[in-house]
């Protein structure tokens, strides 16, 4: 006969076993990937493989560096990453704003243009975009990896989700005390709306750090390369050092980390408001 | 000149024809209350006056001056709201002083009135708090000391205590009127509650339908209403349906028993006359009907305690009557079932149309 303690136990059980595999899943990767960072060129091969040498190699990292200016591609993607991520929170948080605040004529066709662009996909806009991008000269710049990213459909719908929340009220009372819709936006809808612009933030932000096609595109020169780049630099060495790779990776994931280790409780909140009425 | 005036004012949503034709006066320093069902347009016809909301047709004059094209910010009219709409990242006292701000009022001059506004209302203590640290009454007063700090010349209150218990509702209604008639501010008010209504108002504008019914001081709506809805809608009414039996004198036959109402001379078919609880007598020990009373028979059917009245229901020719009675416990026991006289003086029969 099972007891209710023991129930309960095995209820956890049910729900920690699960997890922990799919953690585990998931954390391999990244273990793997230090691990071979840290494993000397002599223990890569053997046989049964090693995680990673003892005493660690951390002389990979070094290595990793004079063959390709990761710190260099880290700056640029970190600099990529940063002015668009303001960027698309600034155009989204006022677009979201307009469509869920203000009245105007075909607001809601507009709204729904807007957001069947996110129908098309990427590929179908590469071509136009670096046609353009050239054209105006933007070709190995940092304008043309930001400019082309600062609007986001996507973020506009995240927050005009998040902004159709807010009480209409709020608005009323705000117009009411003399507020312009500036101020209100400004005083009232963004510090409310903190998780969802967080969560936009993290989600642009990992999403511009990791692009690959676009910079490999509209870059030529060394300088202008970005992290994904980067890593593909160290894969075209003569020989592949796969621990100078994974030293490449491990560096170049670690902003993207610290911003989920940080982000991930206003990512959750963000993500999931309207998910469950209160 | 009225302080505000309402002239022929239409809202249209969709096809639905939501305000229809609203013309209304309201003096400087009057508290006209728009009383109705949910539905009926009154809150339409508030957010109109504040300019939420577009006017399909008609006009809206402040100080005669036609204010229906200028933009809320601009009309010098401060708002309660039903649901508090204060600002969650903001304290009590920055609630408050938005509107000095947006005013670009002095500094030191926006502290002083913002704190005085609140210790208005009592809340002098609890002004750094956050709306979510206070309770919903005093959400309500940090809502209006923000309407009323701007010294607007008209204050709106979109039905500011429906989301109060029934204590905090009288508090904070004694607290509106005694603030209003302070500031001498002319306000309109709307609310669904009748009792609200006739505690409050100077005047009342009854809506039904996007239309204003019957407009008079809360004593001639409750007791001369202008139709059925009226008569219905506020207070508690009985209403006796019968056949006109004497068109001469007015006799009406309620389920065999004759009622002999004046008011009825002239009339004939079938009618429906009303009267308020309180204007029935329980007649005791065998008591004859007074001159200028009318008579009925029925059996009780319950009696209820309500602190200070009885309530008395007893059924009258298959109509269900209702007496309220004071509970000054001079009456007999009424055990269910037991015979009952009514009296009712034939002034206080309203007949229905």
């Amino acid at each position: 006969m099972i007891t209710g303690k023991w129930r309960r136990r095995l209820a956890k059980l049910g729900l920690y076993l699960p997890l922990t595999m799919a953690a585990i899943a998931v954390l391999f990767p990244l273990v793997f990937a230090v691990g071979t960072s840290l494993t000397s060129p002599a223990d890569q091969g053997t046989y049964p493989p090693k995680l990673m040498s003892w005493p660690p190699y951390f002389k990979s990292y070094p290595e990793a560096l004079t063959i390709a200016p990761i710190g260099r591609f880290i700056w640029n993607s970190f600099i990529i990453s940063t002015a668009v991520t303001l960027g698309q929170l600034v155009t989204a948080s006022l677009a979201a704003f307009a469509f869920s605040f203000l009245q105007f004529r075909g607001r809601n066709l507009v709204f729904y243009i807007f957001l069947s662009t996110m129908m098309i996909p990427a590929e179908a806009t590469l071509v136009p975009n670096y046609l353009t991008v050239r054209a105006l000269a933007w070709t190995d710049n940092y304008l043309g990896f930001t400019v082309p990213f600062l609007a986001t459909a996507f973020g506009t719908f995240l927050l005009r989700q998040f902004f159709l929340q807010l009480p209409r009220e709020l608005y009323d009372a705000a117009r009411i005390d003399g507020a312009s819709p500036f101020r209100f936006y400004w005083q009232v809808v963004l510090p409310l709306s903190r998780p969802a612009l967080a969560t936009l933030g993290v989600y642009s932000f990992l999403h511009t750090y990791n692009m690959y096609l676009w910079p490999l595109l509209i870059t030529n020169s060394e300088k202008m390369r970005t992290v994904q780049i980067g890593i593909r630099m160290l894969m075209w060495d003569e020989a592949l050092d796969w621990n100078r790779v994974m030293a490449g990776v491990a560096m170049v994931i670690l902003p993207s980390i610290l911003l989920l280790i940080f982000g991930q409780k206003q990512l959750i909140r963000g993500l999931t408001a309207g998910a469950l009425k209160g | 000149m009225a302080h505000v005036k309402i002239e022929g004012l239409n809202k249209f949503y969709g096809s639905k024809h939501v305000v229809k034709d609203v013309n209304l006066e309201v003096a400087q320093g009057e508290f006209l209350t728009l009383l109705g069902p949910s539905g009926c347009g009154k809150s339409t016809t508030l957010r109109m006056v504040a300019g939420f909301e577009t006017i399909d047709a008609g006009k809206v004059y402040l100080h005669g001056k036609d204010i229906s094209g200028v933009p809320a910010n601009r009309r010098g009219i401060g708002m309660v709201f039903q649901s508090y709409a204060l600002f969650p990242n903001m304290s009590a006292l920055d609630n408050v002083a938005f509107g000095l701000r947006m005013q670009k009022a002095a500094a030191g001059t926006i502290r002083e009135k913002s704190v005085k506004m609140l210790a208005e209302v009592g809340l002098e203590q609890v002004m750094e708090q956050f709306p979510y640290q206070l309770s919903g009454g005093q959400q309500q007063r940090v809502a209006l000391a923000r309407a009323l700090v701007r010294e607007p010349e008209v204050l709106l209150l979109d039905e500011p205590l429906s989301a109060l218990d029934a204590k905090i509702r009288i508090q904070l209604r004694e607290l509106i009127k005694d603030i209003q008639q302070r500031h001498k501010i002319t306000t309109i008010y709307v609310t669904h509650d009748q009792e609200e209504a006739l505690s409050i108002s100077d005047r009342i504008a009854v809506m039904d339908k996007g239309k204003v019914v019957q407009l008079g001081a809360p004593d001639e709506i409750y007791a001369r209403p202008a139709n059925r809805f009226v008569a219905t809608f506020v207070g508690t009414l009985n209403q006796l349906t019968g056949q006109i039996v004497d068109g001469a004198r007015g006799v009406l036959d309620v389920a065999g028993q004759k009622l002999t109402v004046p008011t009825l001379a002239g009339k004939s078919g079938q009618v429906a006359v009303g009267v308020r609880p309180e204007k029935i007598r329980v007649l005791l020990n065998g008591a004859a009907a007074e001159a200028g009373e009318v008579a009925l028979q029925g059996t009780l059917k319950s009696a209820a305690l309500l602190g200070t009245i009885v309530r008395v229901t007893a059924e009258v020719g298959g109509a269900e009557v209702k007496v309220d009675v004071l509970n000054n416990s001079r009456l007999p026991g009424l055990t269910p079932g037991a015979q009952l006289s009514l009296g009712i003086s034939q002034e206080n029969l309203m007949v229905l149309e």
